[in-house]
């Protein structure tokens, strides 16, 4: 049995059980009976408290109103959990609503079977008329809203059901009449006109009745009594109708005229007009092209931008509703600062392929991680390509400005298949400042094929007009005003009409002028309760999503006292249901952002612990609040809850790490040192090595050094050898190049690895290798000579204790602390051995085949090193690790030059500068100035423009590897002058490192062509290497056989024989090697030489 | 600021508020603090009311206020009257601004129909 509402007569509510329900107090059912005359219609909050309280509400009246909406809930459904919805008595912005069949009001099943009982008697069917009044009209106990006649808005309602009832009683006189019954009907009428002395049509009825009945002379009578009465009372003549039916009754016509029943006036229907997507028409044409393709199996990423408040969730919304029609599975994330990495996927996914979700939330240890990594990425990727291969699917990934970097990476990852799959990410991005790192990841996303940013931009006046259309009238002369006010934001448009609305207020003009979309919040927000208001600000700490248990528990609160303080905020439209259980989220962000800068930061300190406190109590354990934990608890740091804030931080960044998101690693390393404090102590020092590690990890090197030099400093004061030995041994992980900027040692951390050693046990081999392997590094740059010593004997330990992880690493720090031209076989014997080794994790081998990659381009063994670099590119796309995405499009960048490719050098570079401004690691823009130049010279560029900045770059001490290649765009550029000026500032130094080869070959080319420095010197030092390909660091740069440069050499020194021999031995290298212009370059020159 | 209720017995928060009036309180007697959410969690109510319910009406017994505070009574009792509103009470007698005792014979009593 359903829930009987009754208003004919005093209002009442039959329960389901039969029993009428207590509906409370005066006021409360005055609510119910508002809510009822318009059911099963919004009513606005606003407008509730207008009429209960006619223009003068209390200030307590949201508060008043709340209650009575609590209470008249628990009456109509008296069994319902707190925590389930209200199934009758609904909150729906802006206010409530009674969502009953309008079948369940007596008034409506009066009036229905009003209309009904008047068709069946305009059809000729009198009896069926009077079957359906006779209980319609018995069901009348009263006056409509009997127990509330003070309730001027029921009025209208009251005066319509009086009406009705006079018409269905007409109605069925009428269709006793036609059933013979006269008598009865003359009584009946005479009855009603005792209270309706004026109604013409009754006196019609009963003059006929009268007639029917053969009492024509009291038919006439009565004809006569309607006439005094309307004559004396109100001046006026019977109608024509009446008039024409006395002389019926006169002309004793067989049966007079019966008139058609009148039917009622419909009651206008209240209600705002629904809000429409204005101005945003070429979105909305671009979303269904875009849906429309990945339908057909071509999808992509949409990155749909804007500010705070412009619709970029609305413009979703309508892209979601345009995939349903196409047949799509559409899922909804959310992107949190506070949340786990991977956050919004796992959410997604949880929808998707539950397996996937669960993957990407534990994936487990790795040996590998880069490899682990990819495979990840991997396999989400595919069971969201089965997936959209049965139904094409849309996910919405909301607030990317705060995905943490492994979802970002993750979108990058699926962005780059996604065109050739029937999927589309559909992402909202704020455009707010942001970290370089996000925005180097939006510019790479932005690159894919598939890719698409759609900027959703402010309405302008004419759209503010559209979308007051069908509102209040008043308000579209303020058009201007509006959109002045608001600079075309909706969300800041909408709110300022809800404060208008709410303050009675259609003079836009007069409202107090607000600062922004914040303040106007801000007012919406101060004309709730005060509780409401204190709990909003508690909620806001909580986050943009809020869970009810949380709150409570925060608050000290039961269930139903918290949804009944929430309920204004409800009704208003600030916060909003989740769908399925009793959380709330906050409307919009503004809104949350709003209500948390109000707070004081010690405020804000003391409710993130209590929050914090919530949380744990109710399930701190779970992995997925464990992020979360910590990000409040940090906040709460100085107000006492420091420990737990380290605590759930470590945590979280162990939980990071495990996943994966490195980035996100840091985050919280960071986070647990901030919250630790400066205090020097031994978890501090675990810390900064962690932190130092997960850094390096990153590519951020530089970023690495500071926390692992305090990590030392700070083991070295504790006396905890351990932790010393860990932090300076992650300087000696394996990497591509020497940490430091070129040229440059640490004494400190010198002298600090060789206290170390000295108090090394003598059998600890592995501690002791790494320590050699380490030192022998940090030696590279300096005075010493005994780095390669230490790093041969770093080696040689470590192949003693068996471990190849530890022996690819000595083996690593070998080539790099020998790097020099005495030592090239040696290196590269090292680099072969790294790859022999079992279990290799993917970075390591990227880096050991780069460093194979210097030696055989030096020897010119193209065919090998064309294949160790098409291997390094797929690593690279596996790995999308900066440093070493960075260099291996170096080297593809030197292969293009070498090839005589201009164009493909320098895109290949420049790709290769942005991976490696990711990193902090020296000489981006060096490398790129170099590369950039001879990329050119290729070309045959001879002023390549780029001579000012060499100079420029080349003044600074340690970019002094840019000297040589200044001077040569010097002379290029046809300035000897200034080349001899710059060779006389500089000098002219060829250190034997790294850059040595290339080095000394630039300074070979222009001791031959300026005379300095002394060619035959030069030729001394060029002529063991001239068989060899000129080649900077691991290929950045490479230029051809060095033969060439010799022979210039002698041209220079006169030997002009030996000149040609070289250049003919060019020649065929570059014949050999199948480099046309290359060859072509050094017939040249030797058809110069043989003039 | 946030208004709940707590256990009607010594040692609850804002007991101490009233604490001869809840010595001698009876079991149909409510303790409701109002307190400040983003205080520490250990700070102690603002201000207290004690009422004693039968039926549908509310009788308040005593209310106090920790630190005087301009706004603070009042904001106490409007929580207090919706509080009540919101567990169906109907009315609600208090007394009135004078500050005399609960059992005074000359008490001025206000009625209230929420």
């Amino acid at each position: 049995m359903r829930l009987d509402f009754r208003l004919l007569g005093p209002v009442e509510v039959v329960g389901e059980s039969g029993q009428v329900v207590d509906l409370g107090s005066r006021k409360q059912r005055a609510v119910l009976a508002l809510l009822l005359a318009h059911a099963p219609r919004v009513v606005p909050l606003d407008q509730i408290i207008d009429f209960l309280w006619r223009e003068e509400p209390p200030s307590s009246a949201t508060g008043t109103l709340q209650a009575y909406i609590f209470q008249i809930r628990k009456a109509l459904e008296p069994g319902r959990s707190p925590r389930t919805p209200a199934r009758v008595l609904r909150t729906l912005p802006p206010g409530y609503l009674l969502d009953i069949d309008p079948a369940q009001i007596d008034a409506h099943r009066f009036l229905t079977a009003l209309e009904e009982a008047q068709a069946a008697l305009a059809a000729g069917h009198p009896e069926e008329a009077e079957r359906l009044l006779n209980p319609a009209l018995a069901a009348w106990r009263g006056e409509p809203y009997a127990d509330l006649p003070d309730e001027e808005y029921l009025r209208p309602a009251v005066a319509h059901l009086t009406e009705a009832r006079l018409a269905a009683v007409t109605t069925r006189a009428e269709a006793r009449l036609a059933l013979g019954r006269a008598g009865e009907v003359a009584v009946e009428v005479e009855r009603l006109l005792e209270s309706a002395p004026y109604r013409e049509g009754l006196w019609s009825l009963l003059i006929r009745a009268l007639y029917a009945d053969r009492r024509q002379a009291d038919a006439l009578a009565a004809y006569q009594r309607c006439r005094t009465l309307l004559d004396e009372e109100l001046g006026l003549l019977p109608s024509p109708e009446l008039r024409a039916l006395e002389q019926a009754v006169l002309r004793q016509e067989e049966a007079p005229t019966t008139r058609p029943v009148a039917t009622l006036p419909v009651l206008p229907e209240p209600g705002p007009a629904l809000p429409r997507l204005v101005g945003r028409a070429p979105h909305l044409r671009r979303l269904h092209d875009r849906i429309a393709d990945a339908a057909r199996g071509s999808g992509g990423v949409l990155l749909v931008g804007g500010e705070a408040g412009i619709g970029k969730t609305t413009l979703a919304e309508a892209a979601a509703d345009l995939a349903a029609e196409q047949g799509f599975t559409t899922v909804w994330s959310r992107c949190a600062e506070d949340a786990p990495a991977f956050w919004p996927w796992i959410q997604a996914l949880r929808r998707l392929d539950p397996d996937s979700a669960e993957r990407l939330a534990a994936p487990g240890k790795a040996a590998d991680p880069d490899a682990a990594r990819f495979l990840l990425h991997d396999a989400v990727a595919r069971a969201l390509e089965r997936k959209a291969t049965d139904q094409p699917i849309m996910i919405v990934l909301e607030d990317a400005h705060w995905a943490d970097a492994a979802t970002l990476k993750l979108l990058t990852f699926l962005g780059a298949d996604l065109h050739r799959v029937p999927l589309l990410v559909l992402v909202t991005v704020r455009h707010d400042p942001a970290p370089q790192a996000r925005i180097d990841a939006f510019a790479e996303l932005a690159r894919q094929r598939g890719t698409e940013r759609l900027t959703v931009g402010p309405l302008t006046a004419a759209d503010v007009a559209a979308y007051l259309d069908g509102r209040d009238e008043r308000l579209r002369e303020h058009v201007g005003v509006l959109h002045d006010r608001t600079g075309g934001n909706p969300f800041y448009l909408g709110e300022l009409l809800r404060l208008a609305a709410s303050t009675r207020s259609a003079d836009i003009a007069a409202l107090p002028v607000p600062d922004g979309v914040r303040d106007v919040i801000a007012q919406r927000v101060s004309r709730l309760p005060e509780d409401t208001q204190a709990l909003l600000r508690a909620a806001s700490v909580v986050g943009r999503e809020v869970g009810a248990d949380v709150l409570a528990s925060a608050a000290g609160i039961d269930a139903a006292r918290l949804l009944l303080l929430l309920e204004p905020a409800v009704a208003t439209g600030l916060l909003v249901e989740v769908d399925g259980g009793w959380d709330h989220s906050f409307s919009h962000a503004l809104v949350q952002e709003t209500l948390y800068g109000e707070l004081t930061r010690l405020q804000r300190a003391q409710l993130h612990g209590r929050i914090g406190a919530a949380i744990e109590s109710l399930g701190g354990g779970d992995p997925d609040r464990i992020s979360v934990l910590a990000h409040h608890f940090a906040q709460a740091a100085r107000v006492g809850h420091g420990e737990r804030a380290v605590s759930y931080a470590v945590k979280a960044a162990e939980q990071a790490a495990a996943g994966l998101a490195y980035d996100e690693a840091v985050r919280y390393w960071e986070l647990a040192l901030a919250c630790l404090g400066p205090a020097g102590t031994p978890q501090r020092c675990r810390l900064l090595i962690e932190l130092g590690r997960a850094r390096r990890l990153t590519g951020d090197v530089i970023g690495a050094r500071a926390p692992l030099d305090e990590a030392v400093d700070l083991g070295t004061r504790l006396g905890e050898d351990a932790a010393v030995i860990e932090a300076a041994s992650v300087f000696g992980g394996v990497t591509l190049w020497n940490w430091r900027s070129y040229g440059s040692t640490d004494p400190r951390m010198i002298a600090v690895l060789e206290d170390q050693l000295a108090r090394l046990p003598a059998d600890d081999l592995a501690r002791r290798a790494e320590l050699l392997g380490t030192l022998a590094v940090e030696l590279y740059y300096g005075e010493r000579t005994d780095g390669l010593a230490l790093a041969t004997e770093a080696v040689e330990l470590a192949r003693r204790t068996g471990d190849p992880l530890l022996l690819a690493q000595t083996l690593n720090n070998y080539v790099i602390a020998a790097w020099s031209p005495d030592t090239d076989a040696e290196r590269f014997t090292a680099a072969a051995e790294i790859l022999t080794l079992p279990g290799l994790p993917r970075l390591t081998e990227v880096i050991s085949r780069l460093h194979r990659m210097q030696g055989l381009m030096q020897d010119g063994e193209l065919a090998d090193y064309d294949a160790e670099l098409a291997r390094c590119l797929r690593l690279t796309a596996e790995l999308r690790i900066p440093e070493i995405a960075a260099q291996v499009n170096y080297a593809a960048s030197g292969r293009a030059t070498l090839q005589g490719d201009r164009a493909e050098a320098r895109r290949l570079s420049a790709l290769a500068t942005e991976w490696y401004r990711r990193t902090s690691l020296w000489g981006p823009d060096v490398i790129e100035l170099i590369s950039d130049f001879y990329a050119g010279w290729t070309a045959g560029d001879r002023d390549s423009g780029l001579l000012g900045t060499l100079v420029s770059r080349a003044g600074d001490p340690s970019d002094r590897l840019v000297r040589p290649t200044a001077i040569l765009a010097a002379l290029e550029s046809g300035d000897p002058a200034l080349a001899r000026e710059l060779v006389a500032r500089w000098g002219v130094e060829i250190p034997r490192d790294w850059t040595w080869q290339f080095v000394a070959w630039q300074w070979g080319l222009i001791a031959a062509r300026l005379g300095q420095p002394d060619p035959e010197a030069m030729l001394g030092v060029l002529l063991p290497v001239a068989g060899q390909i000129a080649t900077l660091g691991t290929g950045c740069v490479s230029w051809g056989s060095i033969h060439e440069a010799v022979a210039e050499l002698y041209a220079a020194t006169g030997d002009l024989t030996r000149a040609r021999d070289h250049a003919t031995a060019a020649a065929a290298t570059h014949r050999r090697l199948a480099i046309p212009h290359l060859e072509r370059r050094s017939q040249a020159l030797l058809d110069r030489l043989s003039r | 600021m946030l208004l709940r209720e707590v256990p009607a017995r010594a040692g609850s928060p804002g007991a101490a508020l009233l604490a001869d009036a809840l010595a001698g309180s009876s079991a149909r007697c409510r303790l409701y603090v109002l307190s400040d959410l983003a205080a520490a969690p250990d700070a102690p109510p603002l201000a207290a009311a004690l009422v004693e319910i039968e039926g549908h009406g509310a009788i308040l017994v005593r209310a106090s206020v920790g630190t005087p505070r301009t706004g603070l009574r009042a904001r106490l009792f409007t929580d207090l009257r919706a509080e009540l509103r919101a567990c169906g009470v109907r009315t609600f007698k208090y007394e009135s601004d004078a500050e005399l005792e609960y059992d005074a014979p000359d008490v001025q009593w206000c009625e209230q129909e929420l």
